[in-house]
Order: structure tokens, then sequence, then C-alpha cells
């Protein structure tokens, strides 16, 4: 259809006017060229991509995982096994109540509820009240500048637990004691071999505490715990219910670990 | 072939397809923001609460989420995801059913959505570098923000709605022409991804 508004006076003649028709296909020309170049260039990239996506994704799932350590219950007073494999139970075997403690050393929350109810909870372990189960966790291990301080100090904890297992609570109280600003640096190994001493453990196994041996049991159980329900620290449950009262209080936790051996 | 390619094109250059892309995108940075909107509020509420997205020490939104990048404004940067996107959806909806909005507008949802798509890259930047720990959600909305503001860009300089001098915005749809702006996105994305891989390595699956 030809074009029904008449050209402007400066329009060039005829001649020229087919010319820039011919430049503009041309270009249209051009552009098809190189869009189809550019085309194939995403084509095959992308498709190259998703191949070794999936090449990639295959030789992971093929790579057998490491060797995971054997769950070990540590029991301190020929107590029982606890509620799952990745505690170290304190405690008479025939005590009425079963309090189940998650924490990560780091956590400062953690720390606070030791500081107000640790005492009350080694009170009623010695009293044949309660059995006390710690589930020692490395989660904010993210919060330590990457010195994986968690891991460090349930690692020295389960360490002396197992070789040790009388001042296991006593060390468990000083590493909150002297716990380090979350998001620092953690305690260095040789402030947590010092603490450890300090609270009674056996001088060889403090020396131990650098071979890193309990890690990834530290590594399992956080992940068991997680796992099994468990979505932050501190938790504590009773006889496997969650405590839902105070735990920066003392009495509340008290008070309800006493109902409980009264049922 | 050659057809198929055509077709390809006059796909992409359609209206229908930028905005059912910037409609699909905006629906996933909208979930991604309400999701870390969510872990937000939990984190304050107990920062020791481990998050599902906790996976490793490189991949750990907690550490994110408690860096004070998390929420320049005095508080939780997903909020601003979770007022912005709607409005991108809205739009993106309306122009499915046919409303064309105003030069203005769409100039003016440019202007906010470039600042919002250089505070994503901002914070990409500084967990990459500075915090020393990627979210999963937050790479969503990294990704889903660049594919919203791409399209965005698209069909405003398709429409001649950014006030650009006549050369630029003739040469700007040129590109689009030999599907060019495909091309930039693609190597932008690509070379997000490999300064991730770069950067963390294998710690990305310790």
């Amino acid at each position: 259809m030809p074009k029904t508004t008449p050209p402007p006076a400066s329009t060039p003649p005829s001649g020229s006017r087919r010319q820039q028709l011919a430049a503009q296909q041309a270009q249209a020309a051009r552009e098809q060229r190189i869009r189809r170049r550019v085309t194939i260039i995403l084509v095959a990239t992308v498709a190259a991509t998703l191949i070794g996506v999936l090449v990639w994704v295959g030789v992971l799932a093929q790579t057998p995982k490491p060797g995971t350590p054997t769950p070990g219950t540590v029991t301190a007073n020929a107590a029982a096994a606890g509620s799952d494999a990745w505690t170290i139970t304190v405690g008479q075997t025939g005590a009425p109540v079963r309090v189940s403690v998650y924490q990560d050393y780091m956590c400062p929350f953690c720390g606070r509820f030791d500081a107000t109810n640790g005492d009350e909870l080694n009170r009623l372990v010695a009293e044949g009240t309660i059995q006390l189960e710690i589930h020692p966790m490395s989660f904010l291990d993210r919060a330590s500048n990457g010195t994986r301080y968690s891991t460090r100090a349930a690692n020295a904890f389960v360490t002396a637990a197992k070789a040790d297992p009388d001042s296991a609570m006593a060390f468990n109280d000083a590493l909150f004691a002297n716990q380090p600003t979350e998001g620092g640096n953690g305690l260095t190994d040789d402030q947590i071999a010092t603490l450890a001493t300090a609270a009674g453990v056996d001088p060889n196994v403090v020396a131990g505490f650098k071979q890193q041996a309990n890690t990834s049991w530290v590594d399992q159980g956080t992940k068991a715990d997680f796992a099994s329900g468990i979505t932050g620290t501190p938790t504590v449950l009773i006889d496997g219910k969650p405590f839902k009262g105070d735990l920066y209080s003392v009495g509340p936790l008290t008070t309800a670990i006493k109902a409980a051996a009264n049922d | 072939m050659t057809e198929l390619m055509e077709r390809w094109h006059r796909l992409r250059q359609a209206d229908t397809w930028t905005f059912a892309t910037m409609l699909f995108s905006a629906a996933l940075s909208l979930t991604a923001s309400f999701v870390l909107s969510v872990d937000a509020v939990a984190l304050a509420a107990n920062p020791d609460v481990n998050l599902s997205c906790n996976i490793n020490a490189t991949i750990s939104c907690g550490t994110v989420g408690q860096s004070w990048q998390a929420s320049v404004f005095g508080f939780p940067n997903a909020f601003l995801g979770l007022i912005a996107e709607p409005v991108v959806i809205t739009i993106a909806l309306a122009s499915l059913a046919s409303v064309r909005f105003p030069r203005w507008f769409m100039f003016a949802a440019q202007v906010v959505y470039t600042l919002g798509f250089l505070f994503a890259y901002w914070l990409f930047y500084e967990a990459m570098f500075n915090i020393g720990a990627l979210c999963p959600w937050c790479l969503l909305v990294t990704l889903s923000t660049t594919l919203v503001f791409a399209s965005l860009t698209r069909h405003n300089i398709r429409h001649d709605n950014l006030y650009l001098p006549p050369r630029a915005q003739a040469a700007l749809l040129a590109a689009q022409r030999m599907a060019l702006d495909a091309l930039v996105v693609w190597l932008w994305l690509t070379f997000i991804v490999a300064a991730i891989v770069l950067r963390y390595g294998t710690s990305l699956f310790a």
C-alpha cells in the first residue's frame, strides 16, 4: 500500500529513497545475522551449562560419603542409655525424671540458662531426682569467625565426659561461666584446656582435646537433634516433653521437674 | 532451524512474554522476601534459632540475617520486597490484561526498580565479601530482582519510556533486535555464579 502522506519538501529524490530502503534492508539483514549468531551462542552455552551441572551432580551422587562415627552414649554413674544416641548422660539410672538439655557453647541464652539453672540441675542430679542428658550442639559454628568454637568446645566436653564423667558437669559450667561473645573468635584451644584442668578434668584427657576425636560425634549429634525436631537452643525437655516455662529464673523448671517426679 | 529462531525472537519481543517473565520473577521475589521476613522475625525472637536454610558455615541465612546489612533502614530489608514486589506483580498483571500505563508511570517504575536492583547487588556484594556467608533465599532475591529489572528495562526501551536521546534509544532498540539483551543477562548471571564459586569453592558443599 502506498503511503498516503505527501513527502515533505526536503525529501530527497526517489533514487536516493530507493537507496535508503536498500540500506534499511541491509541493516535488517545484518541485525538478523547477528541475532542468529547470538541465539546460537546462547542456546549452546545454556545447553553446555545444563549438561555440565547434570554430570557434576551425577559425580557427586556417586562419591561415597566419609565414614560416619558410631554413636555412643556416655553414661556416668552407670546410668541407662538416653533417648537418643548422641548424648552425655549424668545421674542415677533409677532417677524418676529424665531432663534433656540441647545447648551450644556459643549460645548466649544457653549461658544464661546455665547460670540460672545449672546449680539446680546439678543438685537434682545429686539428689537422684533426675537423670540429665546433655546434647552438645555445634550449629553456631557460624558465629565464631570461622574458628568453629562450638565444635571445639563441644568436642572438649564430650572427650572429657567420655573419659572422666565425674568432672564433666563442672567443665560444662565452666565453659558457660567463661562464655565468649557470640560472633567473636571464641576461646582458644589453650583457654578451653585451662578451664577443663581447673574444673578437675584429668590432665591426660585434656591433652587429648586437640586430637578432635569427637568433632564428628558432635556434628552427627547436632544433625540428629535437628532431625528429631529441635529448632534452637537452649531447649529443655522433661521426660521428652518440651519445657515451655521460664528458663532464665530459678524455680519454674525445678517446680516442673518436681511435678514430673511425683507423677 | 532459522524459522524456529525467528519465532523465538518474536516471542521474546512480544509484550506478553516480557510481562509474563516479569510476573513470574516478581512472584519468586515476593516468595523469597516473605520467607526472609518470617526468618527475620524468628531471629529477632531468638538469635539462636536454627533456620532451615542454615546448611553449613558458608550457606547460612542466620549469619546473613544477623548482620547489620540485613536491616539497613532499621527494619529487615525483606520488608522492602514485601512492599515493592506486589506493585510489580500488579503492573505485570494489568499489562497482561492490555492496560497501558503512561510514559511517566513506567519511567518512575524504572527509576524505583533500578534503586532496588542496585540495593540487591550491594547486599550481594556485602554477603560475598564482608559477611562471608550466603543465604539461599537472598540469592533467589538477587536472581529474581535481576530478571524483573531485565524485563522492565526491555519493555521500557521497546516503548521508548526512558526519555533517552534519540541516538541512544535507536541503538538500544537495535541491540534488542539483535538479542543482545538476552546475551547480557546470560553473561551477567554466569559471571555472578562464577564469582560465587571462585570466592567460596568447595566450602559451599562442606
